[in-house]
């Protein structure tokens, strides 16, 4: 397995600390005929428990796609994602995604508190301990108190705080989340990646996170894994090696973070690189 | 506070109207507009004494057990064409077909297979209701957005599940639109199947009447038609407004935001 893994091995990644989230050989083509698209050509990494990974690419090359066949909601065409050791064949159950579309992700039928239970109640979790999950992510995400407010009497960016509480609540192993912030006004997408850092902290989860947006995937990651243009394949993965907690200034202010996100840059751009 | 104002504002305009209509009817000599007055004392009569049990209360049970078994089916069929594309494309061109039959052109298929009474004229009204509330449920569920399948499959949801936490409140919206108008088609699908059919009900009664010349008995009969329309209507809006206050304040939200 160990010779399968790229170049760069996850953070921390002794070899006891088994992968939580593994992805072989993942392509994927829509359609077929003349009319196929290669949305992912080969893609194959391996993500440490802990880890917090953020991908980037140029937009349209696939991230989504990526995203959705780990989530167990697309099948791919070629190889396989792993969670937990398992292969994924439909949706793992310790895996939550963080939609895009975060206007149409929340229920507009349930309140707050019930958006955030509902996919408990359907696996018969206790009564008791959805309100006390749904409780505890709601405070998590600096909500508390919203639950009986509908999700459109809110803001875009309360809203995603309701999506990424309703992700905690379900306790997963791994968090996605694809592109939450990218259609947040700047500020509501500051406080946002600085609450997705400390509640990664807090609860050691492993979050992969897809952006479009480099200053993001540098802030936020321990790695970040750069894409190509589609067909889609590893451009380069880079180990981010900034101190923590960061901040959005300090942090942004490091030498060591402009020299990355110039490289992160230059990695889409296509450009040639210093190393 | 605002529902009762909402009531009474909607209670105006039928007072006044039939205000006016006391006023201008109340020296009429003519035998076709009888005076209101003299119309009402028949509505009295006839609707809570000598018709009460005979007519009244047939059709009324026949339009509920028809519009039931009606909205019944078509939410049920419509789920499933709403649900699976090929289902659809198979069975939507015989749906179709019989949707521009018109209902009274049925009464003779009806009274073939049924007879005259209660099944035919039951089977009469929940095919009028049928059809709208078929193509609204079907309508609904396939509109449902797929980013609200998509969060459900992927917090494991069954297809069960899916169905009845996701799939059926994201389509009442539509399936309620529908009901609405099924409600219209199955009153007048009743008032039809009296007519044509049998030998009782408020569409015979109007008829006789008009056939016997009694007339303010004609006119007591269109006024319970109207109420009973109303009625409807009205107990339908107070389930709607129950189930659906989510929607107005969700579509107000997207108009806003998409506004600005
Ligand atoms: N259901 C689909 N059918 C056909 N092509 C698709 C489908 N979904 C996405 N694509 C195509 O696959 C490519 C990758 O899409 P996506 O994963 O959404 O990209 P990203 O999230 O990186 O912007 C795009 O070119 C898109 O047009
Ligand atoms: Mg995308």
């Amino acid at each position: 397995m160990s010779e399968r893994r790229d170049p760069i091995a996850p953070a921390g990644g002794d070899v006891a600390n088994a992968p939580v989230l593994e992805v072989r050989n993942l392509g994927v083509t829509y359609g077929s005929g003349s009319d196929a698209v290669v949305a992912i050509r080969e893609l194959s990494f391996s993500i440490a428990p802990g880890e917090f990974v953020c991908i980037v690419g140029p937009s349209g090359c696939g991230k989504t796609t990526l995203l959705k066949s780990i989530a167990g909601l697309l099948r791919p065409t070629r190889g396989d994602a792993y969670v937990a050791g398992k292969r994924v064949d439909g949706p793992p159950k310790d895996l939550a995604l963080v939609f895009q579309e975060y206007t149409r992700s929340l229920l507009p039928w349930l309140t707050v508190g019930d958006n955030v239970t509902f996919p408990l109640a359907a696996r018969k979790v206790p009564k008791s301990e959805q309100l006390a999950r749904r409780k505890a992510a709601l405070a998590q995400v600096g909500l508390p108190g919203f639950d009986d407010k509908y999700p459109w009497q809110l803001s875009g960016g309360m809203q995603q705080r309701v999506a990424i509480a309703r992700a905690l609540a379900y306790e997963p192993a791994v968090l996605l989340m694809d592109e939450p912030f990218a259609s947040l006004d700047a500020q509501s997408r500051a406080d946002l990646e600085d609450l997705v850092l400390k509640v990664q902290r807090d609860t050691g989860l492993t979050v992969v996170f897809v952006t479009h947006d480099i200053d993001e995937s540098v802030y936020e990651a321990d790695r970040v894994i750069v894409l190509t243009q589609r067909p889609t394949a590893i451009r380069q993965i880079l180990a981010v090696d900034l101190p923590k907690p960061r901040d959005q200034i300090t942090t942004k202010a490091l030498p060591e973070f402009v020299r990355l996100r110039t490289e992160v840059l230059k990695l889409i751009k296509n450009e040639p690189t210093v190393d | 506070m605002t529902r009762l104002r909402g009531i009474a504002i909607g209670l105006v305009v039928p007072i006044v109207f039939f205000s006016i209509w006391w006023v201008l009817s109340e020296r009429s000599t003519s035998p076709y507009f009888p005076p209101l007055r003299r119309t009402l004392t028949a509505f009295v009569d006839i609707w809570f004494f000598a018709r009460f049990f005979t007519d009244l209360l047939p059709s009324v049970g026949h339009f509920l057990s028809g519009l039931t078994l009606g909205l019944a089916a078509g939410v049920v069929v419509g789920t499933l064409m709403g649900l699976f594309p090929r289902f659809n494309r198979d069975v939507a061109p015989m749906t179709e077909f019989v949707r521009a039959i018109p209902t009274a052109a049925l009464v003779p298929l009806g009274l073939i297979l049924f007879g005259t009474g209660f099944v035919m004229e039951t089977f009469l009204i929940s095919l009028a209701v049928f059809f709208p509330i078929l193509v609204s449920t079907t309508a609904g569920v396939r509109g449902v957005d797929p980013v609200y399948l998509e969060v459900a499959r992927s917090y494991g949801l069954s297809f069960s599940d899916r169905l009845w936490r996701v799939i059926i409140p994201a389509a009442a919206p539509q399936i309620l639109a529908g009901c609405r108008v099924a409600i219209a088609f199955g009153l007048a699908a009743t008032v039809i199947a009296n007519m044509v059919a049998s030998g009782s009900g408020l569409g015979f009664f109007i008829v006789d009447a008009q056939t016997s010349f009694r007339l303010p008995d004609m006119w007591a009969g269109l006024i319970m038609i109207g109420l009973l329309g109303y009625l409807a209507n009205t107990a339908f809006v107070v389930v709607e407004h129950r189930l659906l206050g989510w929607h107005r304040g969700w579509r107000g939200a997207t108009r806003a935001a998409s506004a600005a």
